[in-house]
């Protein structure tokens, strides 16, 4: 006898070591889930911040004109009633006033692209009958002029 | 050959220092994430490393127990692994490792059990012991090896009864060779002493 006889019979069988073996594998397998779990939610979280950044910023874009429209409005409405009591005498105009044709026509179509393309035409009447002044404004900002 | 004959045993060093290179191939593989891989390295060490722990914690139950902790540990580290060094050595490391572990976990056991419960078992372990011993070497030899502290116990396992070289248990146990030089000459001393005094005692 050896001192290598210190224990030497093998304290398990065949199937304690498949037992352990098996009990290894599946815990390999559930680390290496572990392992994949904080990848997997890493990219979820980064997919649902960008999912919240497009949904907080996709209504501003829409806001933007529909806010900018009603400006645009109120300088041309404003316009009008600033150009008309100007002169010292009335418009003779057949039309109706500007504002209300375009508060009218406001309700119902865009208001912009209507305004864009209408003239104010004002007529003065001076001490002769038969001399007139008559001046026509166009609506579109870069073509602003009159014509007597 | 009786006991005493044994204590004075020298082992010749004929492990490799190095890993064998169709081992190798499967370690690769198996860092690589080869399940079948790390599954044929168990196949191969499994029965070593369990009768270390055998040697070293002599509980059945705590044999699988390291065993298992054993790989799950060398699984999780096998990527820090250094191709140019004994996988066994490496493999020996952890399973001494994991063995201390459990034997901490022992004695805080034995500390919190009831007074009581603890000395009855202590006491009829002892009495099937001192039977097994009074007509057995090998128990005898058990019961003064498990006699010993923790570290002599531990020097003298691997030296002697393992056959490891004083280079790879100065390794394993993370000291210098001189110490374990010095620790397995202890123990030696101490077994020949203490199977002397049950020899004498017995008569």
């Amino acid at each position: 006898m050896k001192m290598t006889g210190f224990r030497s019979q093998q304290p398990l069988n065949d199937d304690d070591f498949a037992a352990i073996r098996r009990n290894v594998m599946i815990a390999m397998a559930a680390r290496n889930e572990r392992r994949l779990f904080p990848i997997v939610m890493r990219y979820a979280i980064a997919a649902a911040v960008i999912v919240a950044i497009g949904i907080a910023l996709i209504p501003r874009r829409a806001a933007t004109p529909a806010a900018a429209t009603p400006a645009k409005r109120t300088v041309v409405i404003a316009s009008a009633p600033e150009l008309a009591p100007a002169p010292i005498v009335a418009p003779v105009s057949s039309q109706p006033p500007i504002a209300r044709v375009a508060h009218r026509r406001r309700q119902h179509r865009a208001p912009h692209i209507e305004l864009a393309h209408q003239n104010i035409r004002v007529e003065f009447r001076t001490s002769d009958p038969d001399v007139r002044i008559i001046w026509i404004a166009s609506q579109t900002p870069p073509q602003t002029g009159g014509k007597s | 050959m009786t006991a005493e004959a044994l204590l004075t045993l020298e082992v010749e060093p004929t492990r490799s220092s190095v890993t064998e290179p169709a081992l190798l191939a499967v370690i690769r593989a198996a860092r690589d994430g080869d399940e079948r891989a790390f599954e044929e390295i168990m196949l191969a060490s499994e029965r070593r490393v369990a009768l270390l722990a055998w040697r070293i914690l002599g509980d059945a139950e705590e044999v699988k127990e390291a065993t298992q902790e054993t790989f799950l540990r060398v699984f999780r580290h096998l990527s820090q692994f250094d191709d140019q060094l004994d996988f066994f050595g490496w493999l020996f490391r952890i399973a001494v490792n994991v063995c201390r572990d459990i034997e901490k976990r022992r004695r805080r056991r034995w500390i919190f059990a009831p007074a009581d419960e603890g000395m009855s078992v202590a006491s009829d372990a002892r009495a099937a012991d001192d039977v097994l011993a009074a007509r057995d070497d090998a128990a005898l030899l058990t019961r003064a090896i498990d006699a010993l502290p923790g570290k002599e116990r531990l020097a003298i396992i691997l030296r002697e009864v393992q056959e490891l070289t004083t280079e790879e248990v100065a390794a394993i146990l993370g000291s210098s060779p001189a110490t374990v030089r010095v620790q397995v000459s202890k123990a030696r001393a101490k077994l020949r002493v203490w199977i002397e005094a049950w020899r004498g005692g017995a008569r």
